[in-house]
């Protein structure tokens, strides 16, 4: 793939360079195509649907009718069919506009009103629009429908809430390339750079021209290496994990725990550092994720540096832990001690304590990297659950935890089984106070030695506390079931990571708003004026730059007018977000251009006056003796003929206090200052002089405050304090002022304390978010079990909860969600009551002003005048003189085309034709909500003359303020209603459950055999007569048995004695015949009697040896002999019993004593025995010639020995009857060899069992239990 | 056979009695040790503790023409050498923010894989105490495209070394 890709590169590349005229020229064809086409559609659907209105009934009626009910008619059917960003426009004969909907209003041309339909663009410097319109005769009177869409948007400022992809839906949005357009005659035609696409109306007519990037071979060539670096990367990175894959289960079928935990190390981060070289998978696709402005951490040589980096990274770390770690934990969970010699044991300790604190170090370091690193809103109030970056991040932290965690509980169980071993496993207590103690003497140590401000002692004790709590947690749950539960143990080490990763995220977040407020410190002592006057040379620069003299020598009006703004916003001026003005003017002193942003000019009238128009001017000026300064400059403007055509003229306020004031709406702000102010927590500056508080902007704070004595006397320039003013807790950072040359003046920057609320609804909210985050995770899992018929998690305990947690979840879901509308209604009917006040304090504020210094005429009412009145009763608002704008006290928000100079049609319908003396209404500019109040200006008769509004756009700050304190008290109170239903729930599942549990357990024993299982419950209830009717089941079952029991022995003791009584009746009748044959021959006389008696003799020998023999082995079957039991090695055993059948030259034996532990309590002689047996029998069975292998192995606490001959091996019917006495396939013996070895082995409560099958040989396979306190 | 058998080891390092003798002693001591050097009153830095900025006097002048270069040559981490702890970087359609010197490196670096410098020169510069400014112009190809930018940079003194507080490409 590699190779192909190189070669594709290549042979590209060439034909690029080969052919490239014709690439150019196939380009610029589809490009022109795919613009045309795209355009005819555009221009189709506005079109149809603007003859959609035209032609409908409703408006043919309504116009017929002319009532106020037709009227409202009317503007309901614009605003119903106001679909696709499109507003309608009515217009009678007249030209006057009757009904209208949207917000795209513009002033009407003539051109609008054609006795045809017809399609037109209207260009604007900032918006321009699509336009159709439609002539419609209703009763014989001629209306026009006008359709508009927005078409291209050119917006100057780019910030959060406003940017060019804010209006997402304009036609040129819908490409992924810029397009430039030309609206007049004399377009320039294609060139090199550009191709010139012309855009065709509904009659073949020309509206205009774009203009798109003419295709560039160098473009071409970056994108092919780049689509081929892609192609190989990936290709890398997949060759490597394949080599990977191979090499683990090549290991892991052949090497050691250690060999596969180092190569699965060592090929996972070889791995991930590939995928960092090669960029992947960023090179693959983009997200926000792998967007370094979010986040990015030098930590790894690139490991962290975006969320999805970081994330990845995470996992990798996560998986490595895993698999190092959990065998650790398994191990240790066995109780099974870890002796070592005392050197290896204290370096052990120290060594493993050594990696749990720098471990625990890095992860601290990992979160402040994170939090630091950033320009995520950890502290952002607004949010109940994070965006997808912040979620994407938090995750991450959560994996980092998880295997710091992990690693932890793997630590601490491994140096509790090294204490195991000095205090006995019977002691775990004292194992695990040891442990603790040790670690948290160690962490004092380590903080001695190596002191770190991320690692405070207290937190050290809090992680060795954690730790421990957990790994008990870990011992308990895996001692109750023999192994390591899942689902209970991941949920510990969630809980536990989450209690590690919260506490230490707040305090960084809390760390880095004093960081912020140190950073805004920096701004209020920065000298200034050397930095602004650098931003007015530059200013000056560009306002009188190419643009400037380009507008300025065409005749179009509104880039003219607009020009002030548009270069404002194009120039640094915007960029440092000072409050400014910028008056552009022509050669005569005529203002052409304005716009202010928090100041009004001096400059307004007669500019020239002091100053030469053609030399450029800078000055400054102080104010008021508060340190605001004003700064003022001038540049002339020259043609290309060197003739004078105009000038600007900028003024800019400097101050340390305008920093945090309200003046520019936040839609206008530029980024610098808007960083401060997105901070969740408000910031005031107040400024001390002589200890004596002179200014503040903060009004809560009393005017007779002092400076803190001890603020004086410490040393620095910067020192933190928390302090309490009047009941409000605040953290204020004191600075002291030396940019004046003055010691005694301090500023003081003020921020309000977290309270505990903060505290409560920030971890719940971290808290929701991870129990979301499992609950996906479990619901992932349990659907996959389901779907391959596992389900671990559907026992009786887990139905219980569910349904408790559905049952307490559910209402409370309902409750949160209506009780949380009706918050937000009553925050809404606030706001609403606030604006119906405020637009009555306006009104009459006006009607005042005006009727005491003039005869009111709402044609009269100015910007300044608004200004005026808004600044004494603090109040922003607009003024309609009947639907357009008259005036407003913030000139700028118009100026800058964000708010639209008509009236609303919901307002117009409301204040006109319904007659409401007060109406509300929620609208937006871009993504920035708000809402606007509105009241009619009446005449003494009654006549409504034009509207007043005063929208929430410049107090936004304040109502999301309120909205996120009720959130939090909402959210808080749920969220612990949450919990609280959880912790009661759980409790109650687990009471109910557990007695049903013990139930099964128990009966699960019985059905066993362990009769002596007992509940023994103290319980009142039905639950409480159920386990005591299983303890009478159990205690009647266990008699009944042993009566049975009894009934078996009696019969097998008769069957015993009858077969011994028949045994020993044989070697009787030989004894008997062989005394009579002897009498006999003594009485015969017989002459060889000495022989006689000796062949009789030996008989009776035989015999009776034959009878002690039977008598032998009916003692060892009944344990006759006292047992004598002491700790035995079985491979000593075993090795015993093979040495008895040395002398079988044709047996060969093997031995594999693969058993760590073989330390067991028996009666050697016993088992040696039964060992014997097995050895005799395999023998035997193989005719004395053949193989016996002898295996052992241990697990945990039991030793598994198997013997297995090359026999010819066994029948199935032979094989189930073995153990059985008195059964046997020899022609001697009693068959009660393995009947012994089989009551030797239950006796030692172990088990035996055979495995054969005919021509396969056979193997006894005994499982004994250990002696782990001989260990 | 595997490499590095585990079980070796632990045989290796297990025994009885050696522990059992020389436990205590050393136990004693792993708890003894730590609590005299934490009774001693050895203290560790706390990231709490009111920071006290000291101004210290200037060395050397700002070190523009280094940055110039560096920008020519496109060499974030050049520049990065120079970040504040946190700067403000604002770059041409991103929105501008504070960045900590790591993360703003990272940002810089991303910046200059898209805009390549074809020219650049600071065109004024001064310096008032312990804050100095300089601003310049030139041109950046994006995709085959050239556009002009403006930088403007403010550095303020920190130490013994000038350090760059604003970053900014219009």
């Amino acid at each position: 793939m590699i190779a192909a890709s190189l070669s594709g590169e290549y042979f590209y590349n060439r034909y690029l360079l080969s052919d490239w005229r014709d690439v150019d020229a196939q380009s610029r064809l589809s490009l022109t195509n795919e613009v045309q086409a795209r355009f005819a559609a555009y221009q189709e659907r506005t079109t149809e649907a603007t003859k959609a209105v035209a032609y409908s009934s409703v408006l043919a009626s309504s116009l017929t009718s002319g009532t106020d009910a037709s009227i409202v008619a009317i503007f309901d059917e614009l605003a119903i069919r106001n679909r696709m960003n499109l507003s309608f426009e009515l217009y009678d004969s007249t030209e006057r506009l009757l009904a209208w909907s949207g917000t795209h209003s513009s002033v009407p041309d003539s051109v609008y009103f054609s006795s045809s339909v017809a399609t037109l663009i209207i260009p604007g410097p900032i918006l321009s629009y699509f336009v159709t319109v439609v002539p419609v005769r209703v009763d014989s009177v001629q209306y026009y429908v006008v359709g508009k869409r927005l078409f291209d948007v050119n917006y100057p400022i780019s910030n959060r809430f406003i940017s060019n992809q804010a209006f997402a839906t304009t036609f040129t949005s819908r490409f992924p390339f810029d397009l430039d357009y030309y609206f007049s005659s004399g377009a320039a035609r294609d060139s090199s750079e550009r191709i010139r696409i012309p855009l065709a109306g509904l009659s073949c007519d020309t509206l205009g021209y774009v203009y798109a990037q003419a295709p560039v071979l160098a473009e071409y060539q970056d994108t092919a290496h780049e689509f081929f670096g892609k192609i190989i990367g990936t290709a890398i990175v997949l060759a490597f994990a394949l080599i990977l894959f191979l090499a683990l289960s090549v290991q892991r079928a052949r090497g050691s725990h250690v060999t596969r935990m180092v190569v699965w190390t060592l090929g996972i981060w070889a791995l991930r550092y590939i995928m960092v070289w090669r960029d992947f998978p960023e090179c693959l696709f983009s997200s926000t994720l792998f967007d370094a402005s979010y986040f990015a951490s030098p930590f790894g040589f690139g490991l962290a540096k975006s969320i999805a980096d970081l994330n990845l990274s995470a996992l990798f770390l996560l998986a490595n832990v895993c698999v190092i770690a959990v065998p650790w934990i398994r191990r240790a969970s066995s109780r099974e001690a870890l002796q070592l010699r005392t050197p290896a044991a204290v370096l052990v300790v120290v060594a493993l304590s050594s990696i749990l604190f720098v471990c625990f170090r890095g992860f601290l370091a990992a979160l402040a990297s994170a939090v630091h690193d950033s320009s995520l809103p950890y502290g952002d109030p607004t949010f109940v659950l994070p965006s997808f970056e912040l979620g994407a991040m938090l995750l991450g932290l959560l994996e980092i935890a998880l295997a710091l965690v992990i690693l932890g509980a793997a630590i601490v169980m491994t140096l509790r089984t090294i204490f195991l071993s000095l205090f006995g496993v019977n002691r775990p207590a004292a194992s695990w106070i040891s442990t603790i103690a040790v670690l948290s003497a160690l962490s004092v140590l380590f903080g001695a030695l190596s002191p770190n401000p991320l690692l405070s002692q207290d937190e050290r004790f809090i992680f060795v506390l954690l730790l421990a709590g957990l790994s008990i947690l870990f011992d308990r749950i895996v001692t109750r079931n023999g192994h390591l539960q899942f689902v209970p143990a991941s949920l510990a080490t969630v809980i536990v990571a989450i209690c590690f990763l919260i506490p230490v995220m707040d305090n960084n977040v809390h760390e880095l708003d004093r960081i912020h407020a140190e950073l805004l410190s920096s701004e209020i002592l920065r000298p200034s004026d050397t930095w602004v006057k650098i931003v007015m040379q530059r200013a000056l620069d560009e306002l009188s730059n190419g643009d400037a003299l380009a507008a300025l020598s065409t005749t179009d009006r509104q880039g003219i007018e607009k020009l002030a703004f548009t270069q404002w916003a194009k120039s640094i001026l915007s960029k440092e977000g000072s409050n400014c003005a910028i008056l552009i003017f022509d050669q005569s002193g005529t203002v052409l251009s304005n716009f202010q942003i928090g100041i009004s000019p001096y400059k307004a009238n007669e500019p020239f006056q002091d100053i030469s128009p053609t030399r450029r001017y800078i000055d400054v000026e102080d104010q008021k003796g508060n340190g605001d300064r004003r700064f003022m400059g001038y540049t002339p403007i020259f043609g290309t003929d060197g003739v004078l055509i105009g000038g600007v003229w900028v003024e800019l306020a400097t101050g340390r206090q305008t920093i945090l004031r309200d003046e520019t709406a936040n839609l206008l702000k530029n980024y610098t200052h808007e960083h401060f102010e997105a901070h969740y927590r408000r910031l005031s500056i107040s400024e001390y002089l002589q200890g004596k508080l002179v200014s503040t902007t903060d009004e809560s704070i009393p005017l007779d405050h002092r400076l803190p004595a001890g603020v004086q006397s410490r040393s620095g320039t910067m020192q933190w304090w928390e302090e309490s003013i009047d009941g409000v807790s605040y953290e204020t950072l004191y600075l002291r002022d030396q940019t004046r040359g003055a010691d005694n003046t301090w500023i003081a920057l003020r921020m309000n304390a977290l309270g505990f609320r903060w505290h409560v609804f920030s971890y719940l909210r971290y808290i929701l978010f991870y129990a979301l985050i499992v609950i996906g995770l479990s619901t992932v899992i349990l659907v996959y079990q389901l779907s391959r018929r596992r389900v671990y998690f559907a026992n009786f305990r887990s139905k219980l909860l569910t349904a408790f947690m559905i049952v307490s979840l559910l209402p409370i879901g309902v409750l949160a969600y209506y009780n949380r509308q009706y918050v937000l209604e009553r925050a809404d009917e606030s706001v609403q009551k606030r604006l119906s006040d405020q637009t009555a304090l306006v009104l009459s504020s006006i009607q005042r002003e005006f009727e005491v210094n003039a005869p009111f005429t709402l044609s009269q009412v100015t910007n300044y005048q608004c200004t005026s009145v808004a600044d004494r009763i603090d109040c922003d608002f607009i003024i309609y003189n009947d639907k357009y704008l008259q005036a407003s006290s913030k000139p700028e928000i118009f100026t800058a085309e964000l708010l639209d100079e008509r009236l609303s049609a919901e307002a117009f319908v409301n204040m006109y034709v319904r007659k409401k003396s007060f109406y509300s209404e929620h609208r937006s500019i871009g993504s920035f909500p708000y809402i606007v109040g509105y009241r009619p200006i009446a005449t003494e008769s009654g006549a409504i003359i034009g509207v007043v509004s005063v929208p929430t756009l410049f107090r936004q700050n304040e109502i999301d303020e309120e909205l996120t304190q009720r959130n939090v008290l909402l959210f808080g109170a749920y969220a612990l209603a949450l919990l609280l239903s959880l912790a009661v729930g759980t409790f109650f599942a687990n009471q109910i459950s557990s007695p049903i549990l013990r139930l099964k357990d128990a009966t699960k024993r019985l059905a066993e055999g362990d009769w002596n299982v007992r509940l023994r419950s103290g319980r009142k209830d039905e639950l409480g007569d159920l386990e005591h009717s299983f303890d009478d089941m159990a205690t009647r079952l266990r008699e009944s048995q042993e009566q049975m029991l009894a009934a078996q022995r009696e019969a097998a003791w008769k069957e015993m004695a009858k077969q011994v009584a028949h045994e020993i009746k044989n070697p009787l009748t030989p004894i008997k015949l062989s005394i009579q044959h002897l009498r006999r021959a003594f009485s015969d006389n017989v002459k060889d009697f000495g022989n006689v008696l000796g062949q009789v003799s030996a008989t009776i020998l035989q015999q009776i040896e034959t009878l002690s023999r039977i008598a032998s082995e009916f003692s060892n079957f009944a344990r006759m002999p006292e047992r004598k039991l002491a700790y035995s090695d079985v491979h000593e055993i075993l090795d015993e019993a093979r040495h008895l059948f040395d002398q079988h030259r044709a047996v060969s034996f093997t031995t594999d004593y693969r058993a760590a532990k073989s330390i067991i309590l028996v009666d050697r002689e016993e088992l040696r025995r039964a060992f014997i047996n097995i050895l005799r029998n395999a023998i035997q069975a193989m005719k004395e010639k053949g193989n016996i292998t002898i295996r052992t192995d241990s697990d945990v606490d039991v030793i598994d020995i198997n013997i297995t001959d090359s026999g010819p091996g066994i029948p199935p019917e032979v094989r189930d009857r073995l153990f059985e006495p008195n059964f046997s396939t020899k022609t001697d013996g009693m068959g009660l060899g393995l009947s012994i070895v089989k009551k030797t082995v239950d006796d030692l409560g172990g088990t035996i069992a055979i495995d054969s099958a005919p021509g396969t040989g056979t193997t006894v396979t005994m499982r004994l239990l250990l002696s782990l306190e001989h260990e | 056979m595997p490499l590095f058998d585990f079980q070796t080891v632990m045989r290796y390092f297990c025994g009885g009695d050696f522990m059992k003798r020389f436990v205590v002693p050393i136990l004693v001591a792993i708890l003894v040790v730590p609590a005299c050097f934490h009774w001693a009153g050895v203290q560790h830095v706390s990231a709490k503790t009111p920071t006290a900025r000291q101004d210290t006097p200037a060395v050397g002048s700002p070190p523009v023409k280094e940055i110039e270069d560096a920008i020519l040559q496109e060499d974030a981490k050049a520049i990065a050498r120079y970040f504040d702890k946190q700067v403000y970087l604002s770059l041409q359609n991103n929105e501008g923010s504070y960045y900590s010197s790591n993360q703003a490196l990272y940002v810089l670096q991303n910046y200059f894989s898209s805009h390549h410098v074809v020219s650049f020169k600071f065109t004024s510069s001064s310096t008032t105490g312990a804050t100095s400014y300089a601003t310049g112009g030139g041109k950046v190809r994006v995709k085959g495209n050239r556009t002009s930018v403006q930088m403007y940079i403010s550095l303020s003194r920190s130490g013994d070394r000038w350090v760059i507080s604003q970053f900014n490409v219009y």
